[in-house]
């Protein structure tokens, strides 16, 4: 079956309304983040659930701002009693949040049974949102205009433009506080910053987007763009300010690909599955983009850090093969690959790690081997020479300087010679001024 | 008489509010009381793969499969949460967060296919999360009995090492016990309730009977055993509780009901708890704060009835007679004058201190001057220690004894006695 056809009316404004919301909350959540509260996101998300409910029954209206309001309270009054059952009563941090989040969901769905007859409101809505629904209720809630020509734009558009506009300028506004708050809480106490006026203020900001995204990406989805989209942007910079501008641009990226992947992937297995929710696919897709960030990111990515530790210890293999070829060559004797596999073993360095080994040294022209012997090269004896430079000029500094026994300095000896620059040898040179290592063998000079 | 139906549902409900409470009890301890929240989230594309596959190839809807999916995904949730910790440098909120909203997203995104495919409208795979606890089923019954079982048989059989994970897990590694595995299996204990119970109760449910009667129990003993006994009890309790409520008034959500007893329970065992409660602490803290008060009054009384020196027992004789005005100890410490004549009245009542004059005066009886005489003694030693031995200034003992003198036990003074002795420590009071 063909791919169905994007219409921009439709598709358009889902990608729109799903990008705004994951902007909006990738603001507060970058703040929750780098505070380390971000499951205290989580307990709102399900706490504004009573808030909700609560404003529907008393004022029998669906009005965005009652309902704002209510849940505001209602995240807001959860997020204290977590704080006083922790700080006050003593109670794991995890385990205040929990019992405090689960007692107002269960309330939330008390009321909800019970205004049932009198208000329409589906629980599993709150839970799941319908992304794809939102470019159908803008006709209900038209906005601008009576009269004149007539603008119909989802209702989701403008709330969550408000929520989004309201987060940007507290985080203007507020950012050496909410920085500073993150950081060292005990200093912003200190200096008079309201760690705790702060932290209600998130609460206040957290419990705010969750509201207004609600309705299109659901409650418990919000906690995956609040919680992933940051924790990329964190991946790929460790400045507050640059993640939070990375934020909205990572949140345009997982709704677009959120929306694709909802429309184009269940026909692919069956032709008889329609779309499916594109807010479940967009958590999904901020997921896979924090993954990637984490595992390509500069500096600290997984990729990037496996393959330095990956020529870290091929750099360590070649020295010791170089400083073995040395001292054997030292002693007279003719080293046999045999020899240099049954040395990698007893290092605890695998076979196939003693074979890269002497290749890369071929490869380099620091050994020549004929008949399975190996021989140092002139430029190999210089590259060997200076890591058993190092090595000896170590055992002779922490014999000397040190006070270790000369028959101990040698284990510490063989780690700190693959890190021993020239600047750091010519320095152990001056400091023991030796010729000969503490077992009587000869330093080689530069 | 309560009707068959609702035996069953309480019943089914107590056994996993039971297993809950116990397997809670160590993911709390572990300092993770949130894992649970974060599985039972991760368990839902599980329970819709399984459906979508079990579909596909013509099983239908089948309640093992559902099982094995659900444990499935709520395992490798808890598998990532710990290899985002490990891999970056991201700290556990922040592991459990993402872990919890994009495992949840796939199930969302899931169950829509399920959704519109033609078998998917009656799967019900929706009452997994909010519950349906009034229309359990023998099945449901029957799983939890199992799953119940195993929990409480694992957590009996393992009990020594997950204490020990619980509270040291260097030392665990250390002594050879395999942290690892250990670990595993209490995510696999966590993983059966899970999946037991968002079949037969809904995730609600299950993420407040995790948490919350294991927080409750934390309040009231810190001994690991009873912890785990009192949150099976009290989880036991809440699900039964709230089954029972729910047939009392049915247009009320079970599950629901079932957290909100919990929930009291907790609020209980956090007033009265005898461990952690907040009653108690006030108690045992009022009690200090009296104690430290009447050792104040008998020092004060010591210090201003003789100043001058002498053998202390020539001086604990004359003291008990000389008397001294209210006016005076008054200005030895700030402290307020009724707070003050409540404190000697009591100290009347002991028989530790009797009224002179016109109860302007009072002098110290034989009984109270010994006490006198050992507060001040265990008030010098203080001071002598601090100034030999830890080497602070000697204008600066008074105060710190002070603080100090109150809170530490009788064996220890004699050891301090003991090593100021062996010291020269001189003629003490």
């Amino acid at each position: 079956m063909p791919l169905r056809v994007f219409t921009p009316e439709i598709d358009g404004w889902i990608v729109v309304v799903g990008a705004l919301a994951g902007a909006a909350c990738s603001i507060p959540g970058t703040w929750l983040l780098v505070r380390g509260r971000l499951m205290a996101g989580d307990a709102v998300t399900h706490a504004v659930l009573p808030g909700i409910a609560g404003a529907f029954i008393a004022f029998q209206s669906r009005d965005p701002l009652l309902m704002l309001a209510g849940a505001a309270i209602s995240g807001i009054a959860c997020l204290l009693l977590a704080v006083v059952l922790e700080r006050a009563l003593r109670v794991d941090r995890g385990a205040a949040l929990g019992v405090a989040f689960s007692a107002f969901f269960a309330i939330g769905l008390v009321l909800i049974v019970q205004g049932a007859d009198r208000v329409d409101l589906d629980p599993s809505c709150v839970l799941y949102g319908a992304l794809e629904l939102a470019p159908i209720d803008s006709v209900s809630f038209g906005l601008f205009a009576p009269g004149g020509p007539i603008i119909s734009i989802p209702r989701a558009v403008p709330t969550l433009l408000v929520a989004l506009a309201a987060c940007a300028i507290a985080s203007w506004v507020l950012f050496k506080e909410l920085r500073l708050g993150a950081f060292d809480p005990g200093f912003a106490a200190a200096i008079g910053a309201r760690p705790l006026l702060i932290d209600l203020l998130l609460a206040a900001l957290v419990a705010m987007v969750s509201v207004a995204a609600f309705e299109s990406v659901g409650s418990i989805l919000v906690v995956a763009l609040l919680a992933a989209l940051p924790a990329a942007a964190r991946m790929l910079s460790s400045r507050v300010g640059t993640m939070l501008l990375l934020g909205p641009g990572l949140a345009i990226a997982a709704s677009v690909a959120g929306h694709f992947v909802a429309v184009a992937v269940p026909p692919l297995f069956s032709d008889r599955l329609g779309d499916t929710s594109s807010a479940g696919t967009m958590a999904l897709m901020s997921g896979l983009i924090f993954l990637a960030c984490a595992l390509l990111g500069p500096e600290r990515g997984i990729v990037l850090r496996v393959a330095r530790q990956r020529q870290l210890q091929e750099r360590i293999a070649r020295e010791e093969l170089l400083a073995l070829l040395w001292r054997s060559q030292e002693r007279g004797l003719a080293v046999e690959v045999q020899d240099i596999r049954r040395h990698f073993v007893t290092m605890a360095v695998g076979r196939r790690a003693s074979g890269r080994a002497v290749r890369s040294l071929s490869q380099r022209d620091w050994v020549t081997s004929s008949n399975d012997r190996l021989a140092l090269t002139t430029s190999g004896e210089r590259e060997a020479a200076r890591v058993i430079r190092s090595h000896r000029l170590w055992e002779s500094y922490l014999a000397e300087q040190a006070s270790i026994r000369p028959d101990h300095v040698h284990a510490t000896a063989s780690r700190l010679e693959h890190v021993t620059g020239d600047d750091l040898a010519a320095q152990l040179a001056t400091e023991t001024n030796a010729t000969l290592d503490p077992h009587g063998q000869q330093i080689p000079r530069e | 008489m309560i009707d068959w139906t609702t035996q069953v549902v309480v019943v089914t409900v107590s056994l996993l509010g039971a297993a809950a409470g116990a397997a809670g009890t160590f993911v709390l301890l572990r300092r993770r009381a949130l894992l649970g929240d974060v599985m039972s989230h991760a368990a839902l594309p599980g329970v819709a793969l399984a459906f979508i596959v079990g579909t596909g190839i013509g099983m239908g809807r089948s309640l093992p499969a559902l099982a094995i999916g659900a444990a499935a995904t709520a395992l490798a949730g808890a598998w990532s949460v710990s290899w985002i910790r490990r891999q970056t440098r991201l700290r556990d909120d922040a592991a459990m967060a993402i872990v919890l909203g994009c495992f949840y997203g796939l199930g969302v995104a899931l169950l829509g296919i399920v959704q519109s495919m033609p078998q998917g409208q009656q799967a019900g795979l929706t009452h997994l999360l909010l519950g349906h606890v009034a229309s359990m089923t023998r099945v449901d019954l029957w799983s939890v009995l199992l799953g119940a079982t195993v929990v409480l048989l694992f957590v009996v059989a393992l009990f020594k090492e997950w204490r020990l994970l619980c509270f040291d897990e260097a030392f665990t590694r250390s002594i050879g016990r395999p942290a690892t595995r250990l670990d595993a299996l209490l995510m696999a204990t966590l993983g059966v309730v899970i999946v037991v119970g968002m079949q037969a109760a809904g995730l609600l449910v299950v993420v407040a009977l995790l948490i919350t009667p294991a927080a409750a129990a934390r309040a009231c003993t810190v001994r690991a055993g009873w912890m785990v006994a009192i949150a099976a009890a009290i989880g036991a309790a809440s699900g039964a509780g709230g089954a029972l409520l729910s047939s009392s008034a049915p247009d009320l959500p079970a599950g629901a009901l079932c957290v909100l007893v919990a929930c009291a329970a907790f609020g209980i065992a956090l007033c009265v708890g005898p461990a952690e409660g907040v009653l108690w602490r006030g108690l045992r803290r009022w009690r200090l704060e009296a104690r430290v008060r009447r050792e104040h009054l008998l020092r004060a009384m010591w210090e201003l009835s003789a100043p001058s020196a002498g053998p202390a027992r020539d001086r604990q004789a004359l003291l008990a007679r000389t008397p001294v005005s209210v006016a005076s100890l008054l200005q030895r410490r700030t402290w307020s004058g009724p707070r003050l004549q409540a404190l000697i009245r009591r100290e009347v009542r002991m028989g530790n201190m009797r009224w002179g004059g016109a109860h302007d005066r009072v002098s110290l009886t034989p009984p109270g001057a010994a006490e006198a005489r050992s507060v001040e003694r265990i008030h010098r030693l203080w001071e002598e220690y601090l100034t030999r031995r830890a080497d602070i200034a000697p204008s600066h003992v008074d105060r710190d004894a002070d603080v100090i003198e109150h809170v530490l036990g009788p064996e220890l003074v004699a050891q301090l006695e003991r090593d100021l002795d062996r010291r020269g420590g001189g003629a003490l009071a």
